[in-house]
């Protein structure tokens, strides 16, 4: 090892505890995290390697790729990253693997994955260009669809409020779900998801003003629909995306606003939804200050992207999706991820005035980041919420866990990362002097 | 707001039955419907501009109170190899280990980053042992999380110096008071206990009487001799077993007069007759005599290693082999547990009578024992063995366990040891050398623990 220099830094614990598929997971790769579990272990900057004992006689071999991270192991897991490869990476973190140079197993693995990367890339540019004529015959009869969608779901609202909402929680859940079974049909699934809240909402205390709130919003989306030749560009985009058309990653990269900052990795939130896992990662540009939005999507038990970990910085080009508010992003160029110890926030009157701008534009906003500096947990209504000094405050949505925060701040202000919504803020991550915590 | 209010009430109704009245919309939205065909879709369209509107002009909560502030801690966090071993454990759920850990860091002055208490204090929430170091270590913040959260109250208990504690605080505050008084001021705490006695419920006083165990001294004998004749059972059997731990009692000596007539040696055999009892309970009664005399009584017939191995008749040898071990456990006499073990080293009364032993005696009894016992009965006692262990019987099982062979019952022995031994012992060579490759689960796993605790030390040193 003479001499060599070490520029690869260990992952904090909490990245690497981020990259498993689920708690199961995260709990066997923690009990995994000795040196006794593993043999000729071992850390390059490219790589982590080492053998670890499992119930055979021979011992699993275990490879992480860093720059994506990659991961390989000999094991029959089908989970992805195993709990081997998170238990080597969390022993890794602690500072329990040596660097040395690789071994040659290690170094044909990585010599593989560069070659099939090459390939890849020599079959994509071999391709040469699509067949457009097929690819604008395809995209129109979609739009056929969706039109088709939107006209029987106007009919169907202005029916459905001609009739009255009377009666409508017994039978109106089942309605509004076979409603949006046919926009699914329809090739429409942002008119589906709509419809399919809608049919959450029923029953609900206060149900019938929340329903129409959220059936008006469809309306004016299928209105809108209906006028896309009219709309400014921007905003037809917006349309568009919030109708389920979506974007090809190479056009938004193509053509797509650019960005470059130096971005905090603000906070990160993972939904299941229709056995497909989302992850939401929220930036904010130091400079520009700058909100982005990048999302990653992987069935149950795949990893999802853990390139953007919170509480880090990241100098990075986003490559920003048309919109009117664009807030969604690609991460078009990238360095290398460091801890943030400290975020600077604004406050609560700058963020509700920053989510009334975004709702101007693209009034079908669902989510909004916010960044608040100066707040403290406090009890409001029998819930919890963050207040600033002079007792301006927000409500925390009412299924948050509040205790972490409550512990981190102990009465005292802090920084909170979080997602505003109607619901109320979703805290996901808060920095307390110099620590940064993920909630 | 009267115009939403006018919305929502006829989309309830439907538009068929009522007309939406434009008057009670702002003048922007009347505007913005007008050329909405139906009165359905002016409804719908009237409503996303109001909703819009209510959304994003949504106003900040005001005049929000905020929380008292915790005091602050000055203590550094646990070292980060110690913060991840907390996360290990805490995901692991291994409470044992946790409870440990928690006890090493209790006692230095070290903080846990607070982020980890909702789990830690959830944890000693259905685990009670975890709650005393888990308060020590959480210090004011955890106090001030045990204010917020009822759950947890247990990390804010009230200072337990108020003498008001043991009138109004909760049995476990109680008892903690009376163990503490017990120590600082033995009088007070007494005339405490004696005050309120008469009051207390019967599980209460047989619970105050086993804090007392530990305190029991010369002044106590009147008390325990009222107690004898206690309504309960269980008092008055716990105030027995005091009574006996205390020499030279008046009541020790009148066991002593009564079992007297009852026992005669003849050459080998010791010849005992049962008492008759009042309602025919004459071995209940022969036992508690025997168990609460004191053993001097029968070093009149013999040196006690003499007096176990003689023939017993007239009544069962096991009642009398019992009552001796009773009693050398309540007088703590070393000379008749050895006597005792020696004499039926497999008997279930050795593990509690090793406890009796001194730490050096203890791990030369239990070598001894190693070499007398099947492997099958010494992984038993294992089990039973009274804690906390001293280094020398650790080392000793330690030792043991190293030479043993696969075993089912030598691996369930090897989990009591791994996690009971002491801290002094975790760097037994069977900790530090290297396992061989086609080394079983247990050892691999009694190796991975003893590690696994050192490396808890350490961290923490």
């Amino acid at each position: 090892m003479g001499g060599q220099v070490v520029t690869a830094v260990p992952w904090t614990a909490e990245r690497v505890a981020g990259l498993a598929p689920d708690p199961a997971s995260e709990k066997a790769g923690r009990a995994l995290a000795a040196p006794a579990k593993w043999s000729g272990a071992g850390a390059s900057e490219d790589a982590v390697w080492g053998f670890c004992q499992g119930s055979g006689k021979k011992p699993y071999q275990t490879c992480v790729e860093l720059a994506e991270p990659a991961f390989r192991c000999s094991c029959p897991s089908r989970k992805f990253p195993c709990k081997h490869a998170l238990g080597l990476l969390l022993s890794w973190a602690a500072g329990q693997v040596d660097t040395g140079p690789a071994p040659d197993w290690v170094h044909s693995w990585l010599a593989e994955r560069a070659d099939r990367a090459q390939r890849a890339e020599k079959r994509a540019e071999a391709a040469g260009p699509k067949d457009e004529e097929a690819a604008a015959r395809r995209a129109g009869e979609r739009a056929a669809r969706v039109e088709g969608g939107v006209a029987e779901l106007k009919i169907w609202l202005t029916d459905r409020v001609g009739a009255g909402f009377a009666g409508f929680e017994r039978s109106g859940g089942e309605e509004l779900r076979t409603v949006a079974a046919r926009m699914v049909d329809a090739q429409a699934p942002g008119l589906a998801g709509g419809l399919r809240r809608a049919a959450a909402i029923v029953g609900r205390r206060d149900w019938p003003e929340a329903l129409l709130g959220e059936l008006s919003m469809l309306y004016l989306l299928g209105d809108a629909a209906t006028r896309l030749d009219s709309l400014p560009g921007p905003l037809a985009e917006t349309v568009r995306t919030r109708l389920g058309f979506s974007v090809e990653t190479a056009r938004v990269l193509e053509s797509g606003e650019r960005v470059s900052d130096e971005w905090l990795i603000a906070g990160a939130a993972d939904e299941e939804n229709d056995r497909l896992l989302t992850r939401r990662t929220w930036l904010r540009g130091r400079r520009t200050g700058r909100d982005a939005l990048v999302l990653s999507f992987a069935p149950p038990g795949r990893p999802l992207d853990a390139s953007l970990p919170p509480g880090h910085f990241l100098t990075a080009e986003l490559a920003f999706y048309p919109g009117a508010a664009p807030l969604r992003a690609l991460v078009a160029e990238r360095g290398i991820p460091l801890p943030a110890p400290a975020a600077e926030g604004g406050s609560i009157s700058d963020a509700l005035a920053a989510y009334s701008r975004a709702m101007a534009a693209d009034p079908w906003l669902e989510r909004w980041p916010v960044l608040l500096s100066g707040v403290t947990p406090a009890e409001h209504a029998g819930g919890w919420c963050l207040s600033e000094k002079d007792g301006t405050a927000l409500p925390l949505v009412p299924y948050a866990f509040p205790w972490s925060l409550l512990a981190m701040s102990a009465g005292r202000p802090l920084t909170v990362a979080g997602e505003w919504s109607q619901s109320g803020l979703r805290p996901l991550m808060c920095w307390q002097e110099d620590r940064a915590v993920r909630l | 707001m009267k115009a939403w209010e006018d919305l929502v009430g006829t989309a309830l109704l439907g538009t068929r039955r009522r007309t939406l009245d434009p008057a009670t919309q702002p003048r922007a939205v009347q505007d913005l419907v007008a050329d909405h065909p139906d009165p359905a879709g002016q409804l719908l369209a009237a409503a996303a501009v109001l909703t819009t509107y209510r959304r994003a002009g949504r106003r900040a909560l005001t005049d929000v109170r905020p929380l008292p502030v915790a005091a602050i801690d000055e203590r550094p966090f646990v070292p980060p190899l110690a913060r991840e071993r907390l996360a290990r454990l805490l995901a692991a759920s291994h409470p044992d280990l946790l409870l440990e850990w928690l006890g090493i860091v209790a006692g230095t002055d070290y903080r846990v980053p607070p982020e980890t208490l909702p789990l830690l204090a959830e944890a000693a929430r259905s685990k009670a042992a975890l709650r005393g170091p888990l308060v020590a270590v959480a210090g004011p913040v955890g106090a001030w999380l045990g204010q917020r959260n009822p759950d947890w109250a247990f990390l804010s208990a009230p200072p337990e110096e108020s003498g008001d504690v043991w009138q109004y605080g909760s049995l476990a505050q109680r008892r903690r008071w009376l163990a503490t008084k017990l120590a600082d001021d033995p009088g007070a705490a007494r005339e405490a206990l004696r005050g309120s006695w008469k009051s207390e419920p019967a599980d209460v006083r047989s619970d105050f009487l086993g804090v007392l165990a530990g305190h029991v001294s010369a002044e106590d004998e009147a008390f325990l001799e009222a107690a004898l004749s206690d309504r309960a059972a269980a008092v008055r059997e716990r105030a027995a077993d005091l009574l006996g731990r205390l020499p030279g009692t008046r009541y020790g000596e009148t066991m002593a007069d009564r079992l007297r007539p009852l026992v005669r040696r003849k050459g080998r055999v010791l010849e005992v007759s049962v008492p008759q009892g009042e309602r025919g309970e004459g071995t209940v009664r022969l036992r508690t005599l025997a168990a609460a005399a004191p053993l001097t009584f029968w070093t009149e017939f013999g040196p006690p290693a003499e007096v176990v191995r003689m023939t017993v008749e007239g009544c069962p040898a096991g009642v009398l082999r019992d009552s001796w071990a009773t009693a050398a456990l309540r007088q703590r006499d070393e000379t008749w547990a050895q006597a005792l073990i020696g004499a039926d080293p497999g008997g279930r009364t050795t593990p509690p009578l090793l406890g009796v032993l001194s730490p050096g005696s203890q791990a030369a009894t239990v070598g001894h024992l190693v070499s007398r016992l099947p492997v099958e009965s010494f992984a038993r006692l294992v089990h039973e063995l009274p804690r906390p262990w001293t280094k020398e019987l650790g080392t000793a099982l330690l030792d043991w366990i190293a030479r043993q062979d696969d075993h089912r019952l030598v691996s369930h022995a090897a989990v009591v040891i791994a996690r009971a031994v002491p801290a002094a012992c975790l760097r037994h060579p069977l900790a530090t050398t290297r396992l061989t490759m086609d080394a079983g689960p247990w050892r691999r796993a009694l190796t991975e623990t003893l590690n696994f605790r050192r490396e808890m030390y350490e961290e923490l040193a």
